[in-house]
């Protein structure tokens, strides 16, 4: 019956000059398994994210990953055993090509990241790998572009790349679809059900479609607590849930 | 050692007056405006030297004192509407950068006006004395520094509390939109706050001089001490402006005293301590 | 943002992407000051060599402040720290055992001065921008006091001479009596060239380079990547102490003479100038920054004593309206004239 859960957060709590945004979170996730991060705005997602990726530190409470407690790593080891997680407001590097953007993500993944005896240029096997990913999300004829160029609904695209890129055991995607149209909604659904593979999954949307299309499993947070978990069919029945979050038309 | 410890405390006392004098405004102006000014203590120096030609002139320190300081702030005023109020919006990059070259042209601007040698002021007659404490023989004009600063804040603080400009101020420190919805110019008020602060560190270069005298090379010296106590007290933090001071007063009266040759490294000393324990400073909080 | 602060934010902060006119223009430039140099004793007075020996000197240090500044965003107010360090431990070892050769002395100044760097760029480069600038001015005048109080080992104000062998010692075997001034300036080259050109084949062409532009860029997304930031800038930070002590060890060799001169605040503000008159964005823009400074330290002091000032109004006029320096203007004429 023990079993090392992939994620595991205990007792999270989290307040931001005394007003409290996470209020004694619990959860647990298995390797592979998909889940849904939905609640109103201002209910503590995107909080919750960061601290389980190392942006904040939580208040109280312990995060473990694969069973080794992460709570004090700083975001670029966790990041180094395995977890990958994209932003909900766009951050890549501007400067840089969408073909540089993805080799900044897989010279890390590969260890070799600040190597100073090769050549960036002579790099052929990570020029491969990174072609690979971009064709992945639908960016292979837009390699050398500089991201700053890019239409926004590509650069979505590419922010999918870098995780992928990683292989991660756990991805976390922070509204991946914030600001797409509902066709651009449409082929990222479809690129993500295609390339998730087994990765393990935390997905927070406010597109209850997208979340009923990727998720296994759905987590309602609300005011900073989990208001309701289950199945996509036990949560969308819950009352509180409806009357809170999925509208009163729901009803 | 009575009187070693006494003559460290009123030295202490002095030194925590002037280098809170001098970043007051510095930290305050950064706090409420976002701006760094590496040009600070240039008017710190400025100050030092105009009061010098109006003592040669008028033979009066308390007319330097009392037209130095003004004279000095009025000149940063108009640097302010030409120069610095398009940096607020730029970026600290930006400012340093340009405060830093404005720094490095006032400091020229000072040679080719006033030469490359240090003058002194003779501290006026009244205060030229010494007196006894506890078998120390103390330096009247120490006293009157000390006594200055602490008049100069009181009067500030009750300008800031107990007046209604004082309110407005404050409160555009905190809520600049508010106060500028409900009417009030608050660029002015932060020109205002600007003027304060540079007012401070030029009153500070006047009331100086007599101890110190006055040199090519003070501004950095003094930029050197300001950003010790404002990096130490947290930038924006005046209360840790106010007790970084105090520790740097503190060090380097008693270290003069004491360990006079190396007392030269104890702010530095300071500076580490406190940033190895807390590195944003005393006060300090990570900006946005 | 207001028009000035777009201008700003592309001129200064923009490195990024040249298109391949932008390219084949820069490696001209490149090879046509390099050139220039190298080939200065040839056509140029006795005097005119003896200046541009400093003016490189000062052109690397200035590229090392650079490299903070462009590569790691990050104004070091406390540069000459290095340069100056350097200087006094060079020149103190000639001092103290006579002669040396001169590679030794160089690499022991590169090695040295980077322990200096990552000693202060640990304190450092842990803080955000204005945080990080006054605390390297503070450590800046920190060891400017070391050097100041002591006087009896760096001389004080009054520095150090009379250090320079007459016999300059190259390799244990190899010794040249009494060098000129050309054979000094293109031993100073030969080592200099090969430094900066080195530097910037480790932040142009290699996976590192490449991780202190993308930690420049975004930070954020390269702690989420994976990166170890504060590691990136600290190594990029010592990076640029080592070429900074290289340049530092060339001036004592090439001047004959190092004071506190070399190590304190007008010093670290003088490069800052240099580097943005000449222009931030090439790499090798702050070698025109200080061979102007040279040449106005020449010909405009000849005019006033207070030459220093115009340098400063310059250098003020420039960021304001023309961030990109004297290279910013060349390329964007470049460019206008490849439309």
């Amino acid at each position: 019956m023990s079993e090392i859960f992939l994620l595991n957060v205990a007792g999270l709590s989290k307040g931001f000059g005394g007003v409290p945004v996470l209020a004694n979170v619990n959860f647990s996730l298995r390797g592979g398994e998909r889940l849904g991060l939905i609640g109103p705005n201002g209910a503590g997602k995107t909080t919750l994210i960061n601290v389980i990726t190392g942006g904040h530190a939580p208040d109280s409470g312990r995060v473990a990953f694969q069973g080794r407690d992460i709570t004090s790593l700083p975001p670029h080891r966790r990041n180094r055993l395995g977890l990958a997680r994209s932003f909900q407001i766009l951050s890549l590097f501007p400067e840089m090509t969408v073909f540089e953007n993805i080799r900044n993500a897989l010279l890390r993944y590969r260890g070799r990241h600040v190597q100073i005896w090769r050549r960036l240029s002579r790099l052929e096997d990570i020029r491969a790998e990174a072609a690979h990913y971009a064709a992945l999300v639908g960016l292979g004829q837009a390699l050398d572009q500089r991201v700053d160029t890019l239409p926004y609904g590509e650069a979505r695209r590419l922010d999918i790349a870098l995780v992928l890129a990683q292989q991660p055991e756990l991805m976390i995607l922070d509204e991946p679809a914030a600001g797409l149209s509902a066709s651009e909604t449409r082929d990222l659904v479809a690129m993500l059900q295609a390339t998730i593979g087994t990765c393990a999954l935390i997905l927070v949307e406010h597109d209850m479609d997208v979340v009923y299309a990727l998720a296994d499993r759905i987590m309602v947070l609300d005011y900073g607590s989990v208001l309701a978990e289950g199945t996509p069919a036990e949560v969308s029945a819950n009352r509180q849930v409806r009357r809170v979050y999925l509208g009163a038309a729901a009803g | 050692m009575t009187s070693l410890l006494v003559a460290g405390g009123l030295d202490a006392a002095t030194y925590w007056s002037l280098a809170f004098m001098i970043a007051a405004g510095l930290t305050v102006v950064f706090g409420m405006l976002g701006f760094l000014n590496a040009a600070h203590t240039s008017f710190y120096m400025l100050a030092g030297y105009v009061a010098y030609t109006v003592t040669s002139i008028t033979g009066s320190f308390w007319a330097a004192l009392a037209i130095a300081p003004v004279a000095v702030a009025i000149g940063g005023l108009v640097l302010e509407r030409l120069l610095f109020r398009r940096l607020y919006a730029a970026g600290h990059t930006a400012q340093l950068l340009l405060t830093i070259g404005l720094a490095y042209v006032i400091a020229e601007a000072t040679k080719m006006v006033w030469g490359d040698s240090a003058f002194s002021i003779a501290p006026p007659p009244i205060l030229a004395g010494r007196f006894s404490l506890f078998g120390a023989t103390l330096p009247v004009y120490h006293l009157f520094i000390i006594a200055a600063a602490i008049v100069l804040l009181g009067v500030l603080g009750l300008l800031l509390r107990g007046t209604r400009l004082g309110m407005l101020i404050r409160a555009a420190a905190s809520h600049p939109e508010m106060v500028g919805a409900l009417g009030f110019n608050v660029r002015n008020i932060y020109t205002l706050v600007f003027m304060i602060g540079l007012y401070l560190a030029a009153f500070a270069g006047v009331v100086m001089a007599p101890m110190e005298g006055v040199y090519p090379g003070m501004a950095d010296d003094a930029l050197v001490q300001a950003f010790i106590v404002v990096v130490a007290g947290g930038l924006g933090s005046l209360p840790g402006a106010f007790i970084a001071a105090g520790l740097l007063g503190v060090v380097q009266g008693f270290g003069n005293i004491f360990f006079s040759s190396e007392a030269v490294f104890f702010p530095f000393i300071v500076l580490g301590a406190v940033l190895l324990f807390r590195p944003l400073g005393l006060f300090g909080v990570k900006s946005a | 943002m207001t028009m000035y602060e777009r201008v700003l934010q592309r001129q200064i902060l923009a490195g990024g992407h040249a298109g391949r006119q932008d390219k084949y223009g820069e490696a001209g430039a490149t090879l046509l000051l390099l050139g220039v140099l190298a080939a200065a004793p040839l056509f140029a007075s006795r005097a005119t060599v003896n200046d541009l020996g400093q003016a490189v000197c000062l052109g690397l240090f200035a590229i090392s402040f650079n490299i903070v500044f462009k590569y790691s965003g990050l104004l070091s107010f406390g540069h000459a720290a290095f340069f100056g360090f350097a200087a006094y431990a060079e020149a103190l070892l000639l001092q103290f055992f006579g002669n040396l050769p001169i590679p030794l002395l160089v690499l022991d100044a590169a090695a040295s001065t980077a322990i200096l760097g990552l000693a202060v760029g640990q304190i450092c480069v842990r803080r955000e921008g204005a945080y990080f600038s006054m605390t390297t001015l503070a450590i800046g005048a920190g060891l400017y006091s070391i050097a100041f109080k002591w006087s009896a080992v760096t001389g004080g104000t009054d520095g150090l001479d009379g250090f320079m062998p007459d016999t300059l010692t190259i390799l244990p075997g190899w010794q040249w009596d009494s060098p000129g001034i050309a054979q000094t300036y293109w031993l100073v080259l030969a080592i200099l060239i090969p430094s900066a050109l080195a530097a910037w084949a480790l932040l142009e062409l290699t996976p590192f380079g490449n991780a202190v532009r993308a930690v420049r860029q975004n930070e954020k997304r390269a702690k989420f990547l994976g990166y170890d930031t504060h590691h990136v800038k600290l190594a990029n930070f010592t990076l640029a102490a080592a070429l900074a002590g290289i340049a530092g060890a060339l001036w004592a060799i090439d001047n004959s003479f190092v004071s506190t001169d070399s190590i304190d605040l007008t010093f670290s503000t003088t490069v800052i100038i240099i580097a943005f008159i000449g222009g931030t964005n090439w790499y090798w823009g702050p070698v025109i920054g200080a061979v102007v400074y040279i040449a106005a330290s020449d010909w405009l002091s000849a005019l006033t004593p207070h030459w220093q000032i115009w340098l400063g109004l310059a250098f003020i006029l420039l960021v304001l309206f023309a961030p990109g320096g004297i290279a910013g203007l060349v390329r964007a004429g470049w460019r206008r004239a490849n439309v």
